[in-house]
């Protein structure tokens, strides 16, 4: 797939040859505590091309959060350990100064979160915030301008024009949330992330908020990644799905592929939690245990101790993400992913679109 | 058996509870809201004119948006609010009245499950305490270590094992799966006839949710409890009721078997809601119904249906009469103009 961004005005043509539009290379992210350090993120390698739409799902304390605050730098410095390597559209994130910083969000990489709508300000005017917000990035834009991009954008999320006259007071939540997808938009944003933006919402907002996501997806062509806990918003929004469990990646896959046929134990267990909602009923079962301390995880794959599926070497070693097809059966056996050469990032290898990379002993996760 | 979801509704025609024309109005501020007459007041109406009624052992689904009036009716049920009007019988029996002479037999009989666990318990006391205090008041059992043995049993029945380990705990020292297991533990002790639970899983990660809800189901099917399960996440609803009940604005909207209702909404709401659900097979594509808005504060709601103003195939007589009842037949009743009897 060539990767081709349509951004706004000084409409660029990204030529990325074929490289993920965001990569993520062996990030780690741990939280310093007074009992020591909490590894949040352990080794996560992630790819999303252009024009994808990732859903990331696991349970809380699963580290997905704190996956994307990482991405846009949002961690506070002096809590945290950040290891590994972000490249958005090849501008090295956890190393770029903090005017570039500035630069990218919002303008290429865009939020929203599950409380979005406690970030706007209570005594001004929905109008006044969507003002403000614009000239952050556009300092010499007419209000003419402005108005007519945020009109546009409100009309795409299902709000009325008069919304802008109003205090966020005077709005509902679904509203609000509605609100903050349509600032999040503002600047056409080459990468937009939900980080559980419409879990709290009612089930018929959610539904049309999802929709629209869907149709923004389609037609200004946005790379978005959703997180969340509920598979099955990822697979009515998303193509591709990242299976997150104590900060590792137990499988990433296409949607299709990874929700009907799981290779993953913990996958599995996920997906045997939920009830269907139309055919046959089944049994649905748990997952036993609980995450582990992630202060002293476990020696070997992180989710052994509540696997039902452990094997001795589960309990001994970490399992190396490992590329298979769609039977089950190893694929690319000899491929690790990660950085290679200390500084040559152009040589990393990362899965090819549409690979269904699984960490587990079971599917060739025994090191190359 | 433990619960796998059965969808035979139970075979005693024995009726433990039934809810007649239960309303509870709110008296809301004129000044705040700039509605009303002088003097006739104006009311949120959280719930307005509901009926329904529950057999022995079945699990009845209560769905909805927020603010439709879902919690509101379970505290009703219980008898946590006194009902404006209507009347709520417990096995023939009239609830108020039945509250008013003997408290404590009425509580023994119907219990409530509440969402957030971190909030059911008094963190002061350990979990012997907690459950053996309504043994004790109930004069179950004739000495504390009989009552404990009593509640090991309970723990260990609902999976929290070993149980002598999680006696001598505090909540604080539970996970939020195992201190909504000890919440249901505690409602189910006395073998209620009836229990609500409101929202009881949607706090939990969905590894955890499994369990609650078959230790629900389980429990459910021992003592044969009747549950009015109430939340917004229809998969589950379907999951663990035999039965589903769709509230809009204070009122029953749709009422049927679980999975009738769910394979064939009748109700424009309804069928909004469910087509709006996401399923967890993405090889399911289904387009979502689009409806106007969010629901309104119930204020003086009607005269028409009052789900009129956000209906996607209204006509001119949903506007000026609230439908009446239309049975389609195997217990599923419907309110809606446009649904042909």
């Amino acid at each position: 797939m060539v990767a081709t961004q349509q951004t706004n005005e000084n409409n660029q043509c990204e030529e990325s040859g074929g490289r993920p539009l965001l990569e993520i290379l062996d990030l780690s992210v741990g939280y310093e505590t007074g009992s020591g350090l909490v590894r949040a993120v352990d080794h996560v390698d992630l790819s999303l091309y252009a024009g994808e739409s990732l859903g990331i799902v696991g349970e809380s304390g699963s580290g997905k959060s704190t996956l994307v605050m990482s991405v846009l730098r949002l961690l506070p410095l002096d809590k945290t350990v950040v290891t590994g390597t972000v490249l958005f559209n090849g501008v090295d994130i956890l190393r770029c100064p903090q005017q570039e910083m500035a630069r990218i969000r919002w303008k290429e990489i865009s939020i929203v979160f599950q409380k979005s709508m406690n970030s706007l300000s209570p005594v001004h005017k929905v109008w006044e915030q969507v003002e403000d917000i614009y000239r952050v990035h556009a300092p010499g834009a007419s209000k003419d301008e402005i108005r007519e991009r945020i009109l546009h954008l409100f009309n795409v999320v299902n709000l009325s024009p008069r919304v802008l006259e109003l205090y966020p007071h005077e709005l509902s939540g679904g509203m609000l949330q509605r609100v903050c997808i349509a600032l999040s938009l503002v600047h056409l944003p080459k990468l937009v992330i939900f980080d559980e933006a419409t879990t709290a919402l009612d089930v018929i907002t959610q539904g049309q908020i999802l929709d629209e996501v869907m149709r923004l997806e389609r037609e200004l062509k946005l790379t978005s990644i959703i997180v969340t806990h509920d598979i099955s918003v990822v697979a009515k929004t998303c193509k591709r799905v990242a299976v997150m469990y104590a900060g590792r990646l137990m499988e990433v896959g296409d949607v299709g592929t990874v929700l009907v046929e799981p290779l993953h134990p913990y996958t599995k267990g996920l997906i045997s939690s939920f009830p269907p909602l139309t055919g046959t009923r089944k049994k649905i079962t748990g997952i036993p245990g609980a995450l582990p301390d992630l202060k002293a995880p476990p020696p070997g794959c992180i989710f052994a101790p509540r696997c039902p599926e452990a094997l001795k070497v589960c309990k001994e070693k970490s399992p190396v993400p490992t590329v298979v097809s769609r039977d089950g059966e190893e694929h690319l056996k000899d491929v690790k992913f990660g950085p290679g050469e200390s500084a040559g990032l152009r040589n990393i290898q990362v899965p090819p679109i549409g690979a269904h990379v699984v960490a587990c002993h079971k599917y060739g996760g025994d090191d190359a | 058996m433990s619960g796998t979801g059965t969808s035979s509704r139970p075979t005693g025609h024995e009726e433990v509870l039934s809810a007649v024309e239960i309303q509870k109005w709110y008296p809301a501020r004129r000044q705040i809201l700039r509605l009303g007459h002088k003097d006739g007041g104006t009311f949120v109406k959280a719930v307005d004119g509901v009926n329904f009624s529950l057999r022995k052992g079945e699990i009845l689904g209560v769905i909805g948006e927020s603010g439709c009036g879902k919690s509101t009716m379970g505290k009703l049920l219980v008898g946590l609010e006194v009902p404006t009007g209507g009347k709520i019988y417990f096995q023939g029996q009239e609830a108020t009245s039945l509250l008013k002479g003997d408290a404590k037999a009425f509580r023994r009989k119907a219990q409530i499950v509440f969402q957030n666990p971190f909030d059911t318990f008094d963190p002061r006391h350990n979990i012997a305490s907690i459950l053996s205090t309504p043994l004790k008041i109930h004069g179950i059992g004739s000495s504390d270590s009989e009552r404990k043995e009593i509640c090991c049993q309970a723990l260990e029945q609902a999976g929290l094992r070993p149980a002598r380990e999680y006696l001598f705990r505090f909540p604080h020292e539970l996970s939020g799966g195992q201190l909504q297991r000890v919440s249901i533990v505690r409602a189910m002790l006395l073998k209620p006839l009836f229990l609500v639970a409101d929202e009881p899983v949607s706090m939990l990660d969905v590894s955890v949710r499994a369990d609650i809800l078959n230790a629900l189901l389980q429990l459910s099917e021992e003592s044969s409890t009747a549950i009015v399960f109430i939340s917004h996440d229809i998969s589950v609803t379907r999951y663990i009721s035999h039965r589903i009940a769709v509230m809009y604005l204070g009122r029953i909207v749709e009422i049927g078997d679980a999975d009738e209702i769910i394979s064939h909404p009748c109700h424009p709401y309804t069928r909004a809601l469910i087509s709006n659900f996401p399923s967890a097979d993405p090889r399911e594509a289904r387009e979502g119904i689009q409806i106007q808005g969010e629901p309104p504060t119930p204020v003086n709601p009607g005269p028409g249906c009052y789900f009129a103003p956000r209906c996607f195939m209204t006509s001119e007589e949903c506007l000026h009469s609230y439908p009446e009842e239309v049975d389609l037949g195997g217990g599923h009743l419907v309110w809606c103009h446009m649904v042909q009897r």
